[in-house]
Order: structure tokens, then C-alpha cells, then sequence
């Protein structure tokens, strides 16, 4: 049974009045992922302990569908947890880590011993169900504490920063494992992280966060090209931001100057992807893979670059505008250029973004 | 030209001299670490460490087996042979101790007759006369153990977990005792629990004082080495309620701490002197305030006895509470 989870104006604020979440309602949707994302401080562990239980709210409620548990204690809620620091009991094996949940719950000795096994199973650890915890690697114990969360099959998963104490090697290997086994396991999961890259390749829905308030919700597609704020689009993924004047002309069009360069824009397609967006001051957007280097005649504009950054397969290019503008972009790795080159740059205006100007 | 090499070389020269029977050296020990001057000197301040601690314990063992041949007329000076010389007469004296009293001591029992240089006889006399302090000494003891692990761990606990007004104030009240003279704290529970002088109560308030502080500090300090906030949290969200969650996350894990320092508050409790001589009474006597009794009215022989009785009872208690210690930092220090 999964339940989707709804939050209703969530507040906490500290008795010194701190305030770590100021009032804020979303619904995590059924057997989907939802990730919370932001920086530190920004409140999406808090309410990752409020609807474990763990933390009192200020204000607000939690829901499983219609049952409100805002005043139940974490024991009376059927919610698995992996913690950041997977909080291992050292006192037991693995198995009995993993039975430990299905123990509090009087299930028999031998359905305890069979359940656990299938559960290590799923995570490719059984082999190691009579270890020690301090004879497990990092990644052996994130398993180990995600098969101890799912094992007496909790109406809700919430997982904190599950990947973040590991090296970045094994991090990159677990996050797709961990995608894997959360869609394979259909629980309505909550998974928080800083990381947005994480966030976005493990999130149905993610949830950008900042101060205590939500700053966008959508998919990960919907966050990453369709940011809509700046903190957004600067917080997921590298973002080139220019404040824009936009001015409508004669031929139907949208007239977007940058400063250092003038895009155009259809007035249909204007409106379909910027209904918000009605002209005067905004923001553009456009990510470093958006911008590529051009044939001078249909270039947008020159850059000089400043900095070479070579990452593998592609260069990272930091370059500056005739007027002084930073733009990062990107180019294939053998691509001949050299720091102090002008290059001829032209941006994707199919993937370029509109952000209005907060008030 | 002096390099550290240089010295290693000389004593390394010197070590080979020292021990000639060492004979043919192979390629392989030629090539090892020459022993360093500094190794000796570890092994001197060791084994005179070793000699300071070991040889009073040699002495009143020795004491404690051997007859008074043996040990010669030096014995013979103590305060319970005064007893026995106003009488001059062996055979007097004797007769006299069995027909009055066992006032006259250890000597009006025989010993001075015992043949041989072996005997058990100093025991068999602290058993009989000691015996009931030791009874109360180890039941003070076991008492201790049993309040001071009920309000270590609580307490312990609830100073580790929580944060309160007044907690450092608090802290700091249980180890106060510990840095007062005994004497002090002695009065003041006097003056305090009067009502209770009579009784073996106002000892235990003693020994409380002195020994909670141990549990506690073992206690917080396992406490303070894991994130125990978070497995409690862990086992919370996994179902377990309060119960549970000591049952089978918080006393498993502070099982070591427990047992190390029950021994430790065992081995204080037993030991202590300094508010339990003044404290007790002739008829609730504790056994160090008994032995202190055995120096200075008894022979040298039963008071070595009356030491190595209590030795017996520490020093397992003392290597128990080492093994443990390492076995803990072994399973738990890994985590």
C-alpha cells in the first residue's frame, strides 16, 4: 500500500525564532520520488523530520492521503528512513539490523530471517548478512541501512542525503542503483539532497528549496530548463543570466536585447513558452550546452575568452561579452582555441529560458 | 660527527656486547633496528614501576603464609603482642585467653605455637574476626553497583541527550565530591543524615558519592562516542517505541560502559577509606576501616593477611575491568 503525502502549510521556527520553514504545502505524489532539493539550511531536511516524526512542526500538517499523522510519533507512522549517516546499530549483525524493524513488529523468528535475506537480496548484499556493521564499506552499509528501511514495507520511504557520505565513484554507481530499486519498489519515497544533479536523475517531482520556502516544483526537465526564479536557475545546473529588455515590434516579433546582442523571437512562440513574460525588464537564461560556437555571419555575438577548463570530453569555455558579461559555454574537446581567442557565438534559441523579473 | 645513526650504531655495538650468548648473528638480525637507548629506558622505569607497585604485595603475601619462626622477634614488636607480653608467660597467656576472652588478640590463640614456616592460620583468624566487615564491605559494594547503574545511565543519559537549565551546574555537583577530602564529606553527611549514623545507610551515601561519578563518566563518555541521538531515531522510525529502543539499542550498546564501570565503582566502593572510617561504627565497620583496625592493633601477619584477602577480591576485578575495556574500544571504536 503507498499512500501520497500531502503537506500543508508547514511551518517550523526554533524557539531563538529561527525560522526554518515558513509555511509550505505540496503533495508528493503516489509511488513516485520525490526530491528535495537546496542548500543548506534551506529547510528540506526539516521537513523531511517532520514527516518522519522525528521533529515537531511549528505550524501545518502532514497527511498519508487522508490520515493526519502531524502529532504521531515516528514509531506510529510506517515510514522507513535511511539516514545520512545510515545510523547502523554496531551492536548487531547485518541481518539483525535489517530483521530489526520486522522484531518490533512481533513477526515470527523464521518469517523475520526470510524477509531480511529477500530484502539483502534486493540490494546485492546477502553475502554479508552475518557481518559487522564496522566491517562493511560506506556503499555496503547505505545498503544495508536502504534494505533495513523498505524490509517491513513502510507505507512511506524518506531518505536524507543517502549518498552524500560516499566517494564520488561509488556515489555515481549507487545513484543509478538506488533510481533502480525505488522505482522497483513503487513506495511513495521523499529524498532529500543537496546535490541537483542527484535530484534531478533520481526525482519524479523535485522541489527546489531556499530559506524555508519552496522555489519552483516540477520535473526535472520542468526545474532545470524552465526555471522560475533566478536562485533556481542558478542553483540547478550552470546557468548564463543577463537582465533583458524585451519590446515587441511591427513584424510580430519579440525583441530581446541582451547588451551585447539582440535575439528575436516569434510572437507565438513568445507567448506559448512565456505567458508570464509580457515584455520590458526580465532575465534570460541559457545554459553553457545552449550557446556554440558559429560561422561569423550568423553569429549572436564575440566572446574573448578568459578561461579553458579541459573536462574530458567537452571544454568548458569561459569567455567575456564585448560589454563585459560572462558566458560560460561549452565545445566539443578538440576544438582549437586558445585563452585570449575572440570566437563568433551563437545561442540555441530553441532552449533559451525567459525569467520574469521578481517583483 | 654525532647523527642519531651514529648512536643507534653505538648502542647496537653496545647491545651485541651485552649479550654475548646471542652468538651468530645471521644476515637477517644484522639488518634489523639496532635496540635504541631509549628502549632501555623504558625498560628500566617499567620494571622499577613494576618493582615499587609488586613488592609490598610480595611482602605481605610472604607475610600473610609464614609462621612467627619464621619471621624472627622482628614481628614480635607489634601493638597486639604488648597484649600477650604482660602476661611473660606462654603458657599463662594461653590459658588465660581461653578462659576470658578473645580480647587478648591473635597471639592468645596459639599463634606463637604454630610449627612450621607455612600456615593459614593469619586467615583463619581474619575470617573470624574480619569476616563480617568483609560480608558488609561487599554487600556496600554490590548495593553501589546496583544504584549507581540505575542512576548512571538515567542520569547519564538525560546529561548527554538533553539540554537543561542548571545541567553543567549538575555535572559539575557529581564530580565535586571526588576533589573533597573524605573527612569533609564524612561530617557533612553526619551532620546531614543523622538520624541514620547507626545504620550501614549513611555508609552507602558515602560510597554513592564517591562511586557515581565513575558510571556516570563511563556512561556519558560511551554516549558521547556514538551518535546514539540518531540510532534512537533510527530504531524510532523503524517502529520501536521507547521501550524498545533501550532494550535493544541503548543498553546493548552501553553494555561495555556498564560493565566497566560497575567494576570500577566495585573496586572504589570496596576500597574506600577515607569517609568510611568515619562514617562507620563498631558495629557496621567496613573492611578497609577493619583492616585499618588489624595495622594498628594486630600483628604485622594478619593485617598482610587481612591485605591480601582484599587483593584476592580487587585485582580479578581490575583485570576484568581491563579485558573488557579493550574488548570494547575494539567493537565499538571500529563502528
Amino acid at each position: 500500500m503507498s499512500y501520497e503525502i500531502r503537506l500543508h502549510d508547514l511551518s517550523k521556527i526554533y524557539p531563538d525564532g529561527t525560522v526554518a520553514l515558513g509555511g509550505v504545502s505540496f503533495i508528493c505524489p503516489r509511488s513516485a520520488c520525490t526530491t528535495l532539493v537546496g542548500p543548506s539550511g534551506s529547510g528540506k531536511t526539516t521537513i523531511l523530520k517532520i514527516i518522519s516524526g522525528l521533529l515537531d512542526a511549528s505550524g501545518g500538517t502532514v497527511s498519508f492521503d487522508d490520515r493526519v499523522m502531524t502529532h504521531l510519533p515516528p514509531e506510529k507512522r510506517n515510514i522507513g528512513m535511511v539516514f545520512q549517516s545510515y545510523a547502523l546499530f554496531p551492536n548487531m549483525t547485518v541481518l539483525e539490523n535489517v530483521e530489526f524493524g520486522l522484531l518490533v513488529r512481533k513477526v515470527s523468528a523464521a518469517d523475520r530471517r526470510r524477509r531480511a535475506l529477500e530484502a539483502l537480496e534486493s540490494v546485492q548484499i546477502a553475502p554479508l548478512a552475518q557481518r559487522r556493521i564496522r566491517q562493511l564499506s560506506g556503499g555496503q552499509q547505505q545498503r544495508v541501512a536502504l534494505a533495513r528501511a523498505i524490509v517491513f514495507q513502510p507505507d512511506i520511504l524518506l531518505l536524507d542525503e543517502p549518498l552524500s557520505a560516499l566517494d564520488a565513484k561509488i556515489r555515481q554507481e549507487l545513484r543509478g542503483e538506488l533510481a533502480a530499486s525505488l522505482r522497483q519498489f513503487k513506495i511513495t519515497a521523499v529524498y532529500v539532497t543537496h546535490d541537483q544533479e542527484e535530484a534531478m536523475a533520481l526525482g519524479d517531482q523535485v522541489v527546489v528549496m531556499d530559506h524555508g520556502k519552496i522555489m519552483q516544483i516540477g520535473t526535472p526537465f520542468e526545474v532545470y530548463a524552465r526555471p522560475a526564479n533566478e536562485f533556481v536557475a542558478r542553483f540547478i545546473g550552470t546557468a548564463n543570466l543577463y537582465d533583458v529588455e524585451i519590446q515587441r515590434s511591427a513584424n510580430a516579433h519579440f525583441h530581446i536585447r541582451l547588451g551585447f546582442s539582440e535575439v528575436s523571437v516569434a510572437e507565438d512562440t513568445f507567448r506559448q513558452r512565456w505567458p508570464g513574460v509580457a515584455g520590458g525588464s526580465a532575465q534570460l537564461m541559457c545554459r553553457p550546452q545552449d550557446v556554440s560556437i558559429a560561422e561569423l555571419s550568423n553569429a549572436h555575438a564575440r566572446i574573448r575568452i578568459s578561461s579553458l577548463l579541459f573536462l574530458g570530453d567537452r571544454i568548458r569555455i569561459t569567455g567575456e561579452t564585448e560589454n563585459g558579461k560572462t558566458m560560460r559555454f561549452e565545445a566539443h574537446n578538440t576544438t582549437k582555441i586558445s585563452v585570449g581567442d575572440v570566437v563568433p557565438i551563437r545561442l540555441d534559441l530553441d532552449c533559451i529560458h525567459i525569467i520574469p523579473v521578481a517583483d | 660527527m654525532h647523527s642519531p645513526r651514529d648512536g643507534q650504531g653505538v648502542a647496537a655495538a653496545a647491545a651485541g656486547v651485552a649479550h654475548p650468548a646471542l652468538g651468530v648473528a645471521t644476515p637477517a638480525a644484522k639488518t634489523r633496528r639496532p635496540i635504541s637507548l631509549w628502549l632501555v629506558f623504558c625498560a628500566l622505569s617499567s620494571l622499577l614501576l613494576l618493582f615499587m607497585i609488586i613488592a609490598p604485595l610480595i611482602v605481605c603475601l610472604w607475610g600473610s603464609f609464614t609462621t612467627l619462626k619464621v619471621m624472627g622477634a622482628g614481628s614480635e614488636r607489634g601493638a597486639g603482642w604488648e597484649q600477650v607480653t604482660t602476661s611473660r608467660d606462654e603458657e599463662k597467656a594461653e590459658s588465660q585467653s581461653a578462659a576470658a576472652s578473645v580480647d587478648l588478640g591473635v597471639f592468645a590463640k596459639g599463634a606463637r605455637n604454630i610449627a612450621g614456616s607455612v600456615t593459614t592460620f593469619w586467615y583463619q583468624y581474619v575470617w573470624e574476626v574480619y569476616g563480617g566487615t568483609l560480608h558488609l564491605s561487599l554487600m556496600l559494594a554490590v548495593i553501589s553497583i546496583c544504584i549507581c547503574i540505575v542512576l548512571g545511565v538515567l542520569g547519564g543519559y538525560a546529561l548527554v541527550r538533553y539540554t537543561f537549565f542548571g545541567k553543567n551546574l549538575i555535572e559539575e555537583m557529581i564530580l565535586l565530591p571526588l576533589s573533597l577530602p573524605g573527612i569533609a564529606v564524612a561530617v557533612a553527611l553526619i551532620e546531614t543524615y543523622g538520624v541514620l549514623r547507626g545504620s550501614w545507610v549513611i555508609i552507602l551515601f558515602g560510597h554513592l558519592l564517591y562511586t557515581l561519578p565513575f558510571m556516570m563518566q563511563s556512561v556519558t563518555n560511551t554516549l558521547r562516542s556514538f551518535d546514539f541521538v540518531t540510532l534512537e531515531q533510527a530504531a524510532s522510525s523503524m517502529g520501536a517505541g521507547p521501550w524498545q529502543r533501550l532494550r535493544y539499542i541503548l543498553l546493548p550498546n552501553l553494555k561495555h560502559a556498564i560493565i566497566v564501570g560497575s567494576l570500577l565503582v566495585f573496586a572504589i566502593s570496596l576500597g574506600e577509606f577515607n569517609a568510611s572510617f568515619l562514617l562507620n561504627t563498631p558495629f557496621n565497620q567496613t573492611f578497609p576501616a577493619a583492616l585499618y583496625d588489624s595495622y594498628t592493633n594486630d600483628s604485622f601477619q594478619v593485617s598482610s593477611a587481612a591485605t591480601c584477602i582484599f587483593m584476592f577480591i580487587v585485582i580479578p576485578a581490575l583485570m576484568a575491568m581491563q579485558l573488557i575495556g579493550g574488548k570494547e574500544m575494539r567493537d565499538i571504536g571500529g563502528a
